[in-house]
């Protein structure tokens, strides 16, 4: 595998969150990433480079790679591997990536992780808790969330925090599609289905008609909503 | 609910979709064609797809909750263009009953 770039300026962590329950968050700043050289030779496999190749749009592309970057970052903090090739990150039937060993191309099962984007960063998740599933999601406060909050508002949602419309819906989709990321449902999670209710200081409790609670937690980045949601065992 | 959209009807769809996505997205109409990625080429996002549903659920009248399109997305998984029209011509025409027959 190419170390071509090594020795340049690497991309560092915007922020790094570390949860009670052991879990890692860690968000990047895209825009820290232009004009970084060699990025894609040295974060990705040769099979990830050539996903990254098909994605024609800038700014997807931009989006796809920053989330890679932070989540082969946190695995490279948390000595799951010692370069960030030694690991492939793929994403199974449901869309839900895990991670592969390039070495032996065996599934690391030892680890959960969760990638999302929006705007300005890219946000990964990563537990190394033995049977935790974990999804994170991160959106941008804004009213399309408000308009659209009959697909995902649940009568018993509740948040401590005073928000305005557009961050209360924002932090309450960005919780449940975290949920429904850590489940590896999707839409199929039925969000409204969801009731999100926070019990203390960004700490929330989302329960589901069918199966066991989760537990989640979130922050605001700016004008971003990050959510994270976990689970044990029960998925 | 059971109904069928004419051929007409069906274009109408697509053109909507596709005049949907140029005004969201910021892409000029016609970069976006039936092979088209809405997220990958087209830089849209997960919410995108919550919009359009939105939107021609309440153009055609729509009875159908997302967890049963969430279904429907899992059997069917759409990522261009022409694969979210399809999707819309099915949940408008079945409905609730987009998965009989299926699951």
């Amino acid at each position: 595998m190419s170390r071509s770039g090594e020795g340049n300026k690497r991309p560092e962590f915007h922020r790094v969150l570390r949860l009670d329950n052991g879990a890692v968050l860690g968000i990047v700043d895209l825009s820290s990433l232009d004009g970084l050289d060699g990025l894609e030779d040295h974060f990705l496999t040769p099979f990830e480079l050539s996903l990254c190749r098909e994605l024609r749009n800038p700014k997807r592309r931009r989006e796809w790679l920053g989330a890679r970057i932070a989540l082969k970052m946190l695995l490279q903090l948390e000595d799951v591997v010692g370069q960030p090739d030694e690991c492939e990150i793929r994403k199974d039937g449901n869309g839900r990536p895990y991670l592969c060993l390039t070495e032996n191309q065996r599934n690391l099962k030892s680890v959960d992780c969760s990638l999302s984007h929006k705007g300005d960063y890219a946000l990964a998740a990563l537990t190394k808790s033995t049977g935790m599933a974990i999804g994170a999601d991160l959106e941008k406060v804004s009213p399309r969330l408000s308009r659209l909050r009959s697909q995902f508002i649940n009568e018993k949602d509740s948040l401590l925090a005073r928000l305005d419309e557009d961050a209360y819906h924002t932090v309450i989709f960005s919780l449940k599609e975290a949920a429904s990321k850590s489940l590896g449902l999707g839409l199929r999670a039925g969000l409204t289905s969801l009731a999100c209710q926070e019990e203390k200081n960004n700490f929330c409790r989302i329960t589901r008609a069918r199966g066991g609670p989760l537990e989640a937690k979130y922050f605001f980045l700016d004008d971003h909503v990050a959510a994270v949601a976990w689970i044990s065992s029960d998925r | 609910m059971k109904r069928q959209l004419t051929a007409e009807e069906k274009q109408t769809v697509y053109d909507h979709i596709r005049e949907f996505l140029s005004e969201e997205l910021g892409v000029p109409l016609d970069q976006i064609n039936p092979g088209t990625r809405i997220i990958d080429d087209l830089g849209g996002d997960s919410i995108i797809y919550l919009e359009l549903i939105e939107e021609f659920k309440k153009k055609y009248q729509v009875a159908i909750e997302v967890r049963v399109i969430g279904k429907y997305f899992q059997k069917h998984p759409i990522h261009t263009v022409g694969e979210t029209a399809q999707a819309v011509y099915d949940i408008v025409e079945r409905g609730e009953d987009i998965l009989e027959g299926e699951e």
